[in-house]
């Protein structure tokens, strides 16, 4: 895996932003120009009717796993699709401002009772659905809610502007860095694509200290194959 | 009066073949050893007609994963060579367990088979016991669809033979006499009254060819009801040039070795060829196809004869050029309806080989039909099955044979490697059936039925190239969680590259890659913005089988892809969270295109 760093200073927030103008100018242009969705029924449906959720996540749950996925006609969403994709950006918006504080920014450990704050509504339910089909459903919560996590922390370094917040730069790549091992024994990251992004991560981690920097990346490298070893 | 004249003609036909059939039963064919000595010749020729049954044994034939479950004897029976000189073949027949369903008594498929090598041990009945024939796929295809299945090993297969590889009569006198011989072989189920239809490709192509022009002569008494014939040498000097030199140089060599074990006065090996010429050909008298053919890829005559003569010369010693004249089919009409088949980047045999000859045959038979395959001569030959198959059954269901014969066109080789070049094998646009499954999301994504494989491999340099070509599309998968479906795409990047060989006993080895990005495009619907993969995700191509499996779409690559992070829009954290992950499971399965009647 390689780190993206061709568009410096991108940040999603802006393009949630953008995609809810986007979203709710294609839901009224589909609405009023297209014919009627075969999926609107149901999503009408849901919409007028709020169903249980946890029947809504049975029903889901009991259907064919490997269900037919083909080719999707051109199907425009509903205006309730629309609403519902609206809501889901405002709140990943919103969600994403709690990982401002460096305190939340730790794996969560044991059970988790709680969405975290930095979990947005949407991401919960699908977190806690596919966590239930898995054989020990908390242990996967937990380490989907902590993947999670990781991959907003990694695009928020990412997407740092260059040469921007060198203090925020050195933190997140300590947090991320510090984690890959564990990536890597959850087989979550690839661990020759760990190695290549931990190289990255230290150069922010260890910006002026090359000795220091040379250790940490021996000791991660270490880790990582030590991680990569099957159980 | 017609009718009349069908009766007699019938009632000739039925006292002809209670004749051959009290005459064939004079010798009481024997039980044979099971070990390697039921392939050594009897002491002494017995006696009765071509197509007495001399002796038989249970075997077990293995023709790979999902054999049809059946019963199998070795047999050996009397047949004639090319000049009428009796001798005794080998052969297996097979005959599947469950009851025949269909009316009538159950049809005959006899399989011709196509080039094995001159050693005994290449002998089909041999390899199938052994579980390495290259053609199982055919045989286990025709089994699959209820028919018994004869396949003669052609003359000069017993224990100290020599094949009398390409001598067009006899190899028709083999496969003709099978099915006498067949009929009287308790257990088999086979009858004067089944229906019969020969079906072979290559050499094979050219017996079944052979046995349409012969059979009205050679075995009137045969039910056989159509011939199938594919990737036909029908003209043998213009395949013999097409050969000299290239990639199929060991077919032209055997070819010389089994018209001189046939003709051998009109033949003087021993006085044009050299002396490491007649080592070349001693050595090739023991190998099998594959291996002869990797021995002695783009070698020309001219370099295993005395003053290095080329063909041009050969041509012009005693009775050689008759003798290949000889071995031409298109001089007798067919006797009943035929399938012509061939691969348009055939690269053994040239493809106007089978269309003159189709041309040929409809001026006397306008139950001809002939398909343009669009690959080279292995994949064609299994590719051919289900087509041929399907024709067979038309014609052991009493259904009318249309011919093509107002479609005259010969068209173009295409692709085709020729002299002293590499073996080259282009799989253009071949059908891609591939699944991708999300190991997190327990989902499939299936990519459009239109997908291709396009790939050319040169096999002489262990080298792949090609490329994915995935139409855009949008596959639906589920969130389990929230109700929303997620619109997704695979988009293939960069080439497909890796190695393909082949080895000496006929097994294709493919290992490559092939990548592509996956995005994410909307959800409910809603297009958000580009979430994709950082980088491809690489598919690991890995396939080991036989040669035979290319055509018949058996060709599967399984293996596991790991997905990078994936980023571009506001909800990529949890795209990722539940798409990137390491060992997602795939199945990519390649066939070729299919073939075409008009052309």
């Amino acid at each position: 895996m390689t780190i993206m760093r061709d568009k410096p200073g991108f940040n999603w927030l802006p393009v949630a932003a953008g995609a809810l103008v986007l979203a709710g100018g294609l839901g009224y242009w589909w609405t009023s120009h297209s014919p009627e969705s075969e999926d609107r029924p149901a999503a009408a449906a849901a919409a007028s009717q709020p169903a249980s959720p946890v029947s809504e996540y049975e029903a889901l749950m009991n259907k064919p796993v490997s269900a037919p996925a083909s080719d999707l006609p051109e199907v425009p969403p509903t205006p309730e699709q629309v609403a519902e994709a609206q809501k889901v950006a405002t709140e990943q918006v919103q969600v994403a401002q709690k990982l401002e504080r460096p305190e939340v920014w730790k794996p969560l450990t044991g059970g988790i009772k709680d969405k975290p704050e930095y979990v947005s509504p949407m991401e919960w339910q699908m977190l806690k659905g596919v966590a239930e089909r898995h054989p020990d459903p908390q242990a996967e919560l937990l380490r989907l809610t902590n993947f999670l996590r990781y991959n907003k922390l990694l695009e928020k370094w990412q997407d740092l502007p260059k040469g921007s917040d060198p203090a925020l730069r050195q933190a997140l790549a300590e947090q991320l860095s510090s984690e890959l091992p564990a990536r890597v024994a959850n087989g979550e990251v690839d661990a020759k694509d760990a190695l290549q992004q931990g190289t990255t991560m230290l150069r922010d981690a260890y910006p002026t200290d090359a000795k220091a920097r040379k250790k940490a990346e021996q000791s991660l490298a270490a880790q990582i194959q030590k991680a990569a070893q099957p159980q | 009066m017609k009718n009349a004249q069908n009766r007699l003609t019938v009632l000739a036909a039925s006292v002809a073949a209670l004749a051959m059939s009290m005459s064939m039963s004079a010798t009481a064919a024997t039980q044979g050893p099971a070990d390697n000595s039921f392939y050594d010749a009897p002491a002494a020729m017995p006696s009765g007609n071509p197509g007495t049954l001399v002796s038989y044994r249970s075997t077990k034939v293995n023709l790979g994963a999902n054999t049809t479950a059946h019963s199998a004897w070795n047999v050996t029976y009397k047949s004639t060579d090319a000049v009428d000189v009796e001798n005794i073949v080998s052969g297996t027949v097979i005959v599947p367990s469950a009851a025949w369903s269909g009316t009538g008594p159950r049809p005959v498929v006899v399989y011709a088979v196509g080039t094995h090598g001159l050693g005994n041990q290449c002998a089909p009945s041999r390899q199938m016991a052994a579980g390495t024939d290259y053609e199982a796929n055919n045989i286990n295809a025709a089994l699959a669809k209820g028919y018994a299945v004869l396949v003669s090993d052609y003359e000069g297969y017993l224990n100290g033979g020599l094949p009398t590889y390409l001598a067009g009569r006899s190899q028709a006198h083999a496969v003709l006499d099978m099915v006498r011989a067949a009929q009287q072989l308790n257990g088999a189920g086979i009858t004067t009254a089944s229906k019969v239809g020969v079906w072979g490709f290559s050499q094979g192509g050219q017996t079944s060819a052979w046995a349409a022009e012969v059979q009205k002569s050679y075995a009137p008494e045969l039910n056989i009801v159509g011939f199938a014939a594919g990737g036909i040498p029908a003209d043998f000097i213009k395949a013999a040039y097409f050969l000299d030199g290239s990639f199929g140089a060991a077919f032209l060599a055997s070819g010389v070795s089994g018209l001189k074990t046939q003709y051998p006065d009109q033949l003087p090996v021993d006085l044009i060829a050299s002396d490491s010429g007649l080592a070349a050909l001693e050595k090739l008298q023991g190998q099998c196809v594959f291996e002869a053919l990797l021995d002695l890829q783009n070698k020309s005559l001219s370099a295993f004869t005395k003053n290095n003569f080329g063909l041009d010369q050969i041509l012009k010693v005693g009775g050689v050029k008759q003798t290949m004249l000889d071995q031409n089919l298109g001089t007798t009409t067919p006797a009943a309806p035929m399938y012509l088949f061939h691969g348009q980047a055939d690269e053994f045999i040239d493809i106007s080989q089978t269309t003159t000859l189709k041309n040929t045959y409809c001026a006397s038979n306008k139950q001809v039909k002939f398909d343009l395959y669009p690959s080279e001569h292995i994949v064609t030959m299994t590719q051919g099955a289900g087509p041929a198959l399907a024709w067979m059954a038309d014609r052991f269901n009493g259904v009318a044979a249309q011919g093509n014969c107002s479609v005259t066109t010969v068209p173009a080789s295409t692709s085709a490697t020729t002299k002293g070049g590499d073996l080259i094998v282009n799989l253009d646009k071949w059908k891609l059936d591939a699944k991708i499954h999300l190991k997190t999301l327990n989902q499939d994504v299936i990519l459009p039925d239109t997908s291709t494989l396009s790939v050319v491999s040169n096999i002489s340099k262990n080298s792949m190239t090609g490329s994915m070509n995935v139409p855009d599309f949008k596959s639906r998968v589920s969130i389990i969680g929230i109700n929303a479906q997620v619109g997704i795409r695979v988009t293939p990047v960069d080439k497909v590259t890796g190695q393909t060989s082949l080895d000496a006993a006929g097994q294709l080895t493919i290992t490559g890659t092939a990548k592509t990005d996956i995005t994410v495009t909307t959800v409910w619907g809603v297009p958000f913005g580009e979430c994709k993969t950082v980088t491809p995700v690489i598919f690991p191509l890995s396939y080991k089988g036989s040669v035979g499996d290319l055509g018949a779409g058996k060709v599967t690559f399984t293996g596991t892809a790991d997905f990078p992070q994936i980023k571009g829009c506001f909800i990529s954290g949890i795209i990722s969270a539940m798409m990137s992950t390491k060992g997602n499971p795939f199945t990519f399965t390649i066939a070729p295109p299919a073939p075409k009647s008009t052309y």
